[in-house]
């Protein structure tokens, strides 16, 4: 048990994805998380505005359901399974993070500085968090999927549209990490 | 209840997402920051595995439990929208 509530290594948390993906395909089904908001937007009732979304969702709705799966077993694990939501970061990292402005990195999974209820009443928390979200929508459409469907099962598959797209996110990831976040706090 | 296996492996994804840490932003952060080999162990590893998984379903050694062909359908092929598109996704996805 004790095995069970320390953190996961990488070498056990990347077989368990694989696996994941695995059995997806074995069910018949592909592994991609970002194509739940096209089936949320067509639920909303967005295809009577946009072609795009006159889809019949609920060939999709297997898809929400390992959505919601997720979401019970993320509840489970910091529920049952874990002993402290510290997390263990390199004793640099929580330096830089200070330097820009975010304290007590690693106490907690998310900083307060952006995910917490008070920053999200205030006009800045707020419109950071619309913002990022407007974004994730708009780019997981744009590239057709986002780091499950094509950095998991589209890199697998040698997919060059999916090598592309990593490169993307890379980039992009590297650009806020080093020069927007330190203008944002 | 056809759906209740989306549901139980749903469960895994969730707590390997949630115990592995991969779900912190910090860790994100922390990869950005080449400062620790976690996340890159992590989506390496996965992928590798997932390659080989994706040779056993192309020679047909492994098909669904239904007994089809597994036939993974690329993705589309428009290189510069995905590539802006990804652009954005990894900007905010941190």
């Amino acid at each position: 048990m004790e095995f069970i509530t320390q953190p996961w290594p990488w070498y056990i948390a990347g077989p368990v994805i694989s696996i994941v993906m695995f059995l997806l395909f074995y069910f018949g089904k592909r592994f991609g998380v970002s194509s739940n908001l096209e089936t949320l937007c067509s639920i909303g009732g967005a295809g009577k505005f946009i072609d795009y979304f006159k889809i019949d969702w609920k060939q999709n709705s297997w898809n929400l359901i390992f959505i919601a799966g997720s979401i019970t077993g993320g509840f489970i694990a910091s529920q049952w399974l874990s002993t402290s939501d510290v997390v263990a970061l390199n004793p640099q990292t929580v330096k830089d993070l200070a330097a820009i402005g975010i304290a007590n990195a690693g106490s907690s999974y998310l900083p307060d500085e952006i995910f917490s209820i008070d920053t999200m009443l205030t006009i800045k928390g707020f419109f950071t968090l619309i913002i990022a979200g407007i974004m994730v929508g708009f780019g997981s459409r744009w590239a057709g999927g986002c780091t499950s469907g094509h950095a998991i099962v589209g890199l697998s598959n040698l997919e060059l549209p999916s090598l592309i797209s990593v490169i993307g996110f890379f980039i992009g990831g590297l650009t806020m990490t080093w020069f927007i976040l330190p203008l944002i706090f | 209840m056809k759906y209740i296996k989306f549901f139980l492996v749903g469960i895994l994804f969730g707590i390997v997402m949630t115990k592995a840490e991969i779900i912190s932003w910090y860790r994100i952060y922390e990869m950005f920051k080449f400062q620790s080999f976690h996340m890159y162990g992590i989506i390496g590893s996965a992928i590798i595995l997932g390659m080989i998984s994706m040779f056993l379903f192309r020679k047909k050694m492994v098909r669904t439990f239904e007994g089809n062909d597994i036939n993974v359908t690329p993705k589309k092929r428009d290189y510069t929208e995905i590539f802006w598109g990804a652009f954005y996704l990894g900007w905010v996805g941190h």
